[in-house]
């Protein structure tokens, strides 16, 4: 699921309600409401993170990387063992999270010598080891160029068979290559729920609002087409919109 | 899928006790800082070449935005690793980083901090306390010698004849109300150029100026 | 590496600091200088961390130094004078004085070595696998980061504000202001990040759980923990006991 919108639009408060960070360090003091995670209804916010059920990729994944630890494996096994996984399982789930994210080479590396692209994806990795049942990503490709970004799309993609995932962005372009749902936010409430192909049939201004890279482009006006050219319905089958 | 877990039960990260309430809002990540802040402000007055310490500016930050307990934890944490990192001494003065946190956080809730001439008086009554605390200390376990600038004062008192419990308390009377004072002042003058945003999210700022001022650095 | 037997001995070794006769210092002083050589488990980890221990121990022993020749020189009192390279010293002072540096020497070199030869993550470990509330363990990692992070970040402030033209090298005053306009800019991002990190800590479950044993490499050494904690008891009840019989 997307939840797109202009920033301070609210994406980002509404990740840490259901993550369970709006209880502790105050962000968002002034919030108001309740959330469900996982069958559990929590009236206020809940107040401390579902850990290790609810993970989240925070939008600096270079501040997720702990500190404690040196290398690439030591840095995964932290969050298994902080989740109670026995030393003999987490080897397993180490390197299921690593080929998950293709990076079984970075295992040994020092987390120092590691590239911004690297990084966000040592956090990821860090993330689903513990296998959350919700997975929350803040902005996750507002730093990638597009080859990176079609690449995380289809990392998403995978990742959706294990937890359900819901992420922020402030573009239609992840969204309409990954996403089943997209949850459009402004000012605090939410102008449209569909699914990505909907809001772009829907035409709405929001569809207008979100900046588009061309792919997205090119998919609204087949979109607005008239639907009897048989070019544009071969070209919407191709696009997987029928 | 789901991480196997070894049937052990989860505790939460944060419970509802009453110590956990402490840390509500941002107070936890504003005593980390002004943890380091004791630790490294130091550096910056050196670097400007101001010389006094202000090794006690971040515990009044948090003391005035937070609390006595709050403060009380945020200095000792700082100075036992001011001790880890090569000051052990600093170690033995957590008895006086715990008076001048409830001190100032009374300060603070009487409202002395919204007029400069209250501030300064609370300033340098703060260090008159601080120094009554830390002569003891400073005489019976290090013999006067604090590996610090002010044990020149110490030596000056005793050269004068005082015994050392007299001249660690003559040195810390010298010194501590200047320092003390200067802490206050600093912090007032920080707090207003905090912006209100940020500080209103602290249990303790309405203590210090009217909701509405507001000066964004 | 459990910090526990370490923790024990640091414990053991300030309880004597004040408590045990000196006679025993010097043997607890002599073994803790020999511990980083003898014992894997004190051993210096890094070139670093070897010379930050040279250093202190030069820095101690020119405050030893300086100690003796002050109470040598003020120390109050009648008492026969040592003459030492031609300079008349109390015999009183150098006395106390020798206590004290024996007394800092200990207090000093037991944390420093401590925290020297453990490794930040097995400090962390240990407070969250004692119970204890896992708010410190946070707030402990917290500021060592913000530690690390600030020198750079007050060099960078500094810099800005003096290309800006403000008067860092100016009056008292002068710099009193520069000091309030860094302290301004070093607050507000400070505090953002330390939230985030927080935020991250949290996300990683810190605090959550227990640590399993399977993590955490067993360590003979452990054995030692009970005996040191008996003997800093026994010390502290012995000089209770003679402090009331006097």
């Amino acid at each position: 699921m997307a939840i797109l919108g202009p920033s301070e639009a609210g994406k980002t408060t509404l990740l840490f309600a259901i993550a369970g960070l709006l209880g502790i360090h105050g962000t968002g003091a002034s919030s108001s409401g309740s959330v469900a995670v996982l069958g559990h209804a929590f009236t206020p916010f809940p107040s401390h993170p579902e850990f290790p059920h609810v993970s989240m990729l925070l939008q600096d994944p270079a501040v997720q990387i702990s500190g404690l630890t040196d290398t690439v494996q030591e840095e995964i096994l932290l969050g298994l063992r902080h989740a109670g996984v026995a030393r003999e399982n987490a080897e397993h789930h180490l390197e299921e999270s690593l080929r998950l994210l293709g990076i079984p080479h970075l295992r040994d590396r020092t987390l120092r010598s590691l590239s911004g692209g690297e990084i966000q994806k040592v956090a990821l990795a860090s993330a689903i080891a513990t296998g959350p049942s919700v997975l929350l990503l803040d902005e996750p490709a507002s730093a990638l160029d597009p080859a990176s970004a079609i690449a995380l799309a289809s990392l998403l993609r995978r990742l959706a068979h294990r937890s359900t995932i819901m992420f922020t962005d402030t573009t239609l372009d992840l969204a309409v290559r990954c996403a089943d749902t997209v949850c459009v936010f402004d000012a605090g409430g939410v102008r449209f729920t569909g699914s990505p192909a909907d809001l772009i049939r829907s035409g709405s201004l929001y569809c207008d609002m979100l900046p588009t890279e061309p792919w997205t482009t090119a998919l609204r006006r087949l979109e607005r087409a008239p639907a009897g050219d048989p070019l544009v319905r071969r070209l919407r089958r191709l696009a997987g919109m029928t | 899928m789901r991480a196997d877990t070894d049937a052990r039960p989860l505790r939460p990260v944060m419970n509802s006790t009453r110590f956990h309430s402490l840390f509500a809002g941002p107070v936890l990540p504003l005593m980390a800082f002004g943890t380091a802040l004791n630790l490294v402000v130091g550096q910056i007055t050196a670097a400007l070449k101001i010389p006094i310490y202000l090794d006690s500016l971040g515990t009044i930050l948090v003391a005035v935005l937070a609390g006595p307990w709050q403060a009380a934890i945020s200095g000792s944490l700082a100075n036992l690793l001011a001790a880890a990192f090569g000051n052990p001494a600093m170690a033995f003065f957590i008895p006086v980083v715990c008076v001048i946190a409830i001190w100032t956080s009374l300060v603070a809730r009487w409202g002395w901090f919204r007029r400069w001439p209250l501030t300064v008086l609370g300033g340098v009554l703060q260090g008159v306390i601080a120094a009554l605390i830390s002569a003891p200390i400073a005489a019976y376990v290090f013999g006067g010698t604090m590996l610090a600038g002010t044990d020149l004062l110490v030596i000056l008192y005793r050269s004068l004849g005082n015994d050392i419990l007299r001249s660690t308390l003559l040195q810390g009377l010298t010194s501590d109300p200047v320092d003390k004072v200067i802490s206050y002042l600093l912090v007032v003058a920080l707090l207003s150029r905090l912006p209100s945003r940020l500080l209103m999210r602290f249990p303790g700022a309405v203590r210090i100026q009217p909701p509405a001022a507001d000066h964004v650095a | 590496m459990k910090p526990a037997p370490k923790l024990a001995f640091v414990l053991y070794c300030w309880i004597s600091a004040v408590a045990a006769p000196w006679t025993l210092q010097i043997v607890l002083v002599l073994t803790l200088f020999a511990l980083p050589l003898f014992s894997p488990m004190w051993r210096l980890p890094s070139e670093r961390a070897k010379h930050t221990a040279r250093r202190f121990l030069a820095f101690l022993a020119i405050l030893s130094i300086v100690l003796l020749i002050v109470n040598g020189l003020m120390f109050s009192g009648a008492g026969r004078t040592l003459i030492v390279g031609g300079i008349a010293l109390n015999r009183s002072g150098v006395l106390f004085a020798s206590t004290v540096a024996l007394r800092l020497i200990l207090l000093s070199a037991s944390v420093l070595f401590f925290f020297l030869s453990t490794p930040m993550r097995a400090i962390a470990d240990f407070i969250e696998d004692r119970g204890l509330p896992s708010a410190l363990a946070i707030l402990t990692l917290l500021s060592v980061h913000i530690v690390e992070m600030l020198p750079d970040r007050i060099h960078d402030i500094l810099a800005a504000q003096e290309a800006r033209g403000a008067p860092v090298r100016g009056s008292l005053l002068a710099r009193f202001r520069s000091l309030i306009a860094v302290l301004g800019p070093l607050t507000v991002s400070s505090l953002a990040e330390a939230i985030e990190r927080g935020h991250a800590y949290a996300l990683r479950g810190l605090g959550s759980a227990r640590i399993l044993p399977s993590y955490s490499t067993a360590s003979s050494a452990s054995r030692w923990t009970w005996p040191l904690l008996s003997l800093s008891f026994i010390t502290v009840a012995w000089r209770l006991l003679a402090w009331i019989q006097r």
